[in-house]
């Protein structure tokens, strides 16, 4: 055994122990060809995976080094499964190759060996994409680009695309020193890195890709740092209109645009410009079932030479569609938690493009670029007069008493009490629980039937300070932007949803002169424990433990 | 080199003197010449030693050792004494029977093995040089002498798959299993889990009725061993009888000692191994002992077959808690050790990982681990600090779990004076599981005899039971063998003296001896003996080269049919005495048994052939050559 940071498993995952002095260093060169997975305090995981030994190879980084590094590092010695498994996943890039074609309707795909040749011409869905062309290349059309490069992976044969993106119309932008606002601006180092990390030399294999940051820690200045360096008519999609606003503002105050290049592009205004920001909503929005998606087509057809897909996670299944017809614009995916309960988590990488970078939440915390916060886990009887209902009910039913327990009313009033001088949230998922909650103590309440304008009058009153308690439904839980906000009561919550649970936490996350706290009310003896247990998965992969608090009688 | 002790040169003279006459003339003359009588032998045993004990003439004797010699000799040192036909029948793949017959002998004749009462053993003057000679490849074959660290049936994984099993209440092998133990084939997985439920089934550390329990306290039995020692068991375990299963600890043992020196080897070398210490361990050679130690993990076969490397002493690593209930170690874990009872195996490998849940941690209470116990255990093991939210979480739970308590006993309600009866007397109280109310008590079910026996000494009538319903009481499965089977596991490991390979010079004959041969005034057949002890290896220095016949006629073939008669007819109830016999279509071993005549005078050799003494009867006029050998030197 050395006196080294790394553990390597033989299912190909690597344990770092985050307190060996030299774990940083073998941290910069994980993340060259490994996925982080999970960071707990101690020992965080990642992974050796096909997408990121092709990625890494996509970027230049080979076999060799790769093993190298994995022994150098390694506290015992390698075993020859994993090192046979990076140079034989490695040595698939570079089999398939997408290049231009003297036909501009067409790319080709040159292929190296007949073997390989043979076997997508025997698969189907390959098969109906391509056009022969000679012993080694095939031909594909242009909207191809995406699929075929999924359905190749999926075989087993990434695709090295040595197309470089289209740069799209010229639109000139820079960041500012001091915002609109007047204060000192400038992009964090990780916020450049991440940016460089997708853009690389802009070269072929560069310019797509997906970025992990912990909520709060600005992913929309990440955005703003590639539309400044791509200076391009740019697509940022959002999960709804306060968001939409927010980007607006956000780009306004920290970039030279003006306010008539933004444009917005909702279900209330539909005003594309050369920066344009819209929701998932308008764009798989259709007036009937069966028909086409007539906003769709701000996508393919609106030249855009950036596309930036905030919430990456939330990406419907009709933009996946689309999104792969789009592989020849830069892109962009921006996350805080990308774990999405239908497991799609790897179209997003084939089609958005691969996670570039991604960064442990618990080290922005000790840097100071996130809040502090402290969750708890206050665990609340049910009333007596509810326990036989209870035990007699069906899973759902369980669900809902325990997540409407009247008593979690009582918990509510003490927290706030608790924190008189904190910008307070009260997050729930019933919206009859959050009216009864809103109407005792007189609170403002925000829910999906709110009116825009009510909602953003809300945001506002609340962001400068003249309410301090906000009641709000699942409409917050992503993208709203509540500086302040240093306490989050969430009363009940969607089922075991992992990124709701983070995403909600992540409202009180941007940095501020006072730590943040989280508290989560469950139903004691109740399905809700082991729901909540599920939904703080994520939290606790990236190193926050909640405190159980049993609340008394 | 060491003197030769005293010891050594008695050893020597005791067995040379319990050859046979003939036998002893027969050495003595090739190595002290021409014998004058009359003669002593006492004297000549004495010259004989003396001979021996010189340091050039021992130094000859093994410069001569080649290549088959030292596979031979091997094979002694590692099998211990073995008869002639065990060292025949264990290298008959790597050379004829014919061939091997005529080296043994040799061997014998070149004075490195000496009879012991019908087993070969090293030359007590040279035992220690002799050794020092033995290697174990190229006995073994010729592969890399290099561990590797393929997966293998360690404490770990049966406390890991103890675990699955305490978990899951059922035997059978879910597919699932395979990402909890990443570095195990799927299939080596599947057979793994069927050997060890039939095995720890059969001790009782499990037992599978309506669900899969585990008797925890023989698991901790188990998992005290080392890992060397548990797979130990796991070979031995399935032999019926308690001397087979003794045999078997100790042919693995070594076994297992043996692997760990030699790295790899073809299947028919290991073969070769696995006889050898069924011999020496007296236990019946089964072919199917392969496929269990490729199951266990002891041996992976990727062209050859790999010995994995077995840790002896790689001692668990303080415990890392994480903020999402994982606790991971490196290592292995004392037998004492209760993490895996109130845990979920998440993956066991280089770093093994255990999650705790509000269910792992109640399959613990359940298993009579208490609060108090965990929660000191988790204190004492992390690293840097305790999970104070996992104490939480535990403690809430555990505050849920005792909401509730389930006995089983008889439920004995009584009057005051027997109740004072019963919190009084000294022997009722293990008898009491507890006391529900101030008259009403719990008593155990197993010793129900015992407390009523009791009562009614001390004077009370006690009635029958009143029932509602009858009770199924199931007698607890035990296996008394278990503990024992333990113990004898406990084995050291076993040291293994012998190199794994030596460099040596070639063996080469003298050829200042051969001219001294060829120049010397000899008669034919005198020339003819010479030549060919001298290629026998038999001639070490000049002395030796006199004109006398020391072996006689051994060779006859061609035209002279009389020669081979003679030859034949002269080996005829000689049990030390084979023959070599060329026919067209094969080549023979045999003893002699007699020679008969036809009604045409053609002579019939009626022969035993070995190894299987099969009687044949051989017109003398259809063999090529006959050549006679030295088989036994007794």
């Amino acid at each position: 055994m050395r006196d080294k940071p790394l553990i390597v498993q033989s299912d190909r995952t690597m344990l770092l122990d985050v307190h060996h002095q030299d774990s940083e260093a073998c941290r910069s060169d994980l993340v060259k060809f490994c996925e982080l997975i999970k960071s707990p305090e101690h020992v965080h995981t990642y992974s050796l995976s096909a997408i990121s030994l092709w990625n890494a190879a996509s970027s230049g980084v080979n076999s060799e080094f790769i093993t190298e590094r994995i022994q150098f590092w390694s506290r015992f010695p390698v075993s020859e499964s994993v090192l046979f498994y990076v140079n034989d996943i490695t040595s698939r890039f570079g089999k398939v190759v997408l290049s231009a074609s003297e036909d501009p309707m067409y790319y080709m795909l040159t292929i190296e060996s007949a073997r390989i040749k043979a076997e997508m011409a025997a698969r189907k869905n390959i098969a109906k994409m391509l056009v022969p062309n000679d012993e080694q290349s095939f031909l594909i059309e242009k909207y191809h680009r995406g699929e075929i490069k999924l359905q190749l992976i999926k075989l087993g044969y990434p695709v090295d695309d040595r197309i470089p993106l289209e740069k799209g119309i010229s639109v000139p932008m820079a960041l500012r020193e001091k915002t609109q606002g007047g204060y000192k601006f400038g992009v964090r180092a990780y916020q450049r890195q991440a940016a460089q990390a997708l853009l690389g030399d802009l070269g072929p294999g560069c310019g797509y890709g997906t970025i992990v940051l912990p909520c709060g820690s600005g992913k929309t200045v990440v955005g703003m740092q590639i539309m400044s360096l791509l200076q391009t008519k740019t697509l940022i999609v959002t999960t709804n209109i306060a968001a939409v606003h927010q980007w607006r503002d956000e780009i306004l105050d920290k970039t030279n645009l003006k306010r008539e290049q933004i444009g917005e592009y909702t279900g209330e205004s539909k005003n594309p410009k050369e920066v344009t920001v819209c929701t998932y909503q308008v764009l798989t929005y259709r007036p009937d079932k069966e028909g086409p998606f007539p906003h769709l087509e701000l996508l393919t057809k609106g030249e855009w030479g950036l596309i930036i897909y905030d919430e990456v996670h939330m990406l419907p299944a009709p933009v996946f569609k689309v999104t792969a017809e789009l592989q020849a614009v830069y892109r962009v995916g921006l996350t805080a938690t990308l774990v999405r309960e239908d497991g799609r988590e790897d179209e997003v990488f084939s089609l958005v493009g691969p996670k570039r970078f991604d960064i442990p939440w618990n080290e922005l915390q000790q840097q100071g670029f996130i809040a502090e916060a402290f969750c708890h886990e206050i665990r609340v009887d049910l009333p007596t007069e509810m326990e036989i209902p209870y035990a007699v009910g069906n899973k759902r039913e369980k669900f809902r008493m325990a997540s409407e327990n009247p008593l979690k009313l009582d918990v509510v009033k003490a927290l706030v009490a608790r924190h008189p001088d904190d910008f307070i949230l009260i997050i729930g998922q019933y919206i009859s629980q959050l009216e009864i909650i809103a109407s005792l103590f007189d609170l403002p309440i925000i829910t999906g039937s709110t009116p825009n304008t009510k909602r953003e009058e809300l945001y506002r009153l609340f962001k400068e300070g003249e309410i301090n308690i906000l009641v709000v439904s699942k409409v917050a839980n992503f993208a709203i932007d509540l500086p302040d906000a240093s306490v989050a009561i969430q009363v009940s919550g969607t089922f075991g949803s992992r990124s709701e649970e983070a995403q909600r936490l992540g409202r009180i996350l941007r940095p501020k002169d006072r730590a943040s706290f989280f508290y989560s009310i469950v139903t004691r003896y109740s399905n809700e424990e082991e729901f909540a247990a599920n939904r703080q998965k994520f939290l606790a992969e990236q190193g926050y433990s909640y405190e159980i608090e049993v609340w008394p009688h | 080199m060491a003197p030769l002790t005293k010891h050594a040169k008695e050893a020597f003279k005791t067995l040379l003197n319990r050859y046979s006459e003939e036998n002893y003339f027969y050495l003595a003359r090739n190595y002290l010449g021409l014998i004058k009588t009359p003669f002593h032998k006492p004297e000549l045993t004495t010259k004989l030693c003396n001979f021996f004990s010189q340091p050039e003439i021992e130094g000859k004797i093994l410069s001569l050792i080649d290549e088959m010699d030292q596979i031979i000799l091997s094979l002694v040192h590692i099998g211990g004494p073995l008869t002639g036909e065990n060292i025949i029948s264990l290298l008959e793949g790597k050379w004829s029977y014919g061939k091997l017959v005529r080296r043994v002998s040799n061997l014998q004749e070149r004075m490195i093995l000496l009879n012991d009462g019908g087993s070969l053993i090293f030359n007590p003057l040279f035992e220690e040089r002799i050794r020092l000679l033995c290697s174990l490849k190229p006995l073994l074959g010729e592969g890399p002498d290099v561990l590797q660290n393929g997966a293998y049936c360690s404490t770990e994984f049966v406390r890991a798959y103890l675990n699955v099993l305490d978990r899951e209440q059922r035997l059978a092998y879910k597919d699932e299993y395979s990402s909890l133990f990443p570095s195990y084939s799927p299939e080596q997985l599947k057979l793994l889990f069927s050997l060890l439920g039939e095995t720890l089934g059969r001790q009782c550390v499990i037992t599978a009725e309506k669900r899969v329990s585990v008797n925890f306290e023989k698991a901790q039995q188990l998992l005290a061993l080392s890992d060397r020692q548990l797979l130990c068991l796991l070979i031995a375990e399935p032999y019926p009888l308690e001397k087979e299963r003794m045999q078997a600890l100790l042919f693995s043992n070594e076994l297992m000692a043996l692997l760990d020196k030699v790295g790899s080897c073809d299947t028919a070398s290991l073969t070769l191994l696995l006889r050898l210490l069924s011999l020496k361990t007296g236990l019946t050679y089964d072919s199917s002992l392969l496929d269990t130690l490729s199951t266990l993990g002891v041996l992976s076969l990727n062209d050859l077959w790999h010995a994995n490397h077995i840790e002896e002493d790689a001692l668990r690593s303080t415990l890392v808690i994480d903020s999402d209930n994982t606790i991971s170690y490196s290592g292995s874990c004392p037998g004492s050790d209760i993490l895996y009872r109130f845990s979920e195996l998440t993956v066991l490998d280089r770093q093994t990982s255990y999650q705790v849940t509000p269910q792992s941690f109640t399959r613990g209470l359940d298993s009579n681990l208490t609060w108090t116990v965990i929660h000191t255990y988790l204190e004492n093991n992390s690293y840097p600090l305790m999970s104070a939210s996992l104490l939480k979480m535990l403690a809430i739970t555990y505050e849920r779990y005792q909401q509730i308590t389930i006995y089983d006993g008889i439920v004995l309600v009584t009057e005051d004076r027997v109740t004072r009866l019963l919190t009084q007397l000294e022997s009722m109280q293990d008898h009491i599981v507890a006391i529900i109310n101030e008259n009403t008590f719990l008593m155990k079910r197993s010793t129900e005899m015992t407390w009523r026996n009791i009562l009614v000494q001390s004077g009370v009538l006690v009635p029958a039971k009143r029932t509602g319903e009858r009770l199924e009481v199931t007698a607890e499965a035990d296996n008394p063998f278990f503990e024992k089977l333990v113990q004898v596991s406990k084995l050291p490991p076993v040291p293994i003296d012998i190199p794994c390979m030596l460099d040596r010079e070639p063996a080469m004959l003298d050829q200042t001896l051969h001219l001294a041969i060829e120049t010397m005034k000899l008669t034919k057949a005198e020339r003819s003996d010479l030549e060919q002890r001298f290629k026998a290896k038999m001639i070490l220095v000049e002395d030796q080269i006199v004109a006398q016949v020391v072996n006689g006629v051994i060779e006859a073939g061609g035209f002279d049919y009389q020669g081979k008669v003679g030859l034949c007819r002269n080996a005829v109830g000689k049990h030390n005495i084979a023959l070599q016999l060329m026919l067209p279509e094969q080549e023979l071993i045999v003893q002699a048994l007699e020679v008969a005549y036809t009604a045409q005078k053609e002579a019939l050799l009626k022969a035993a052939v070995m190894p299987d003494m099969e009687v044949k009867i051989i017109p003398v006029s259809k063999i090529f050559l006959v050549r006679q050998l030295r088989y036994h030197l007794v």
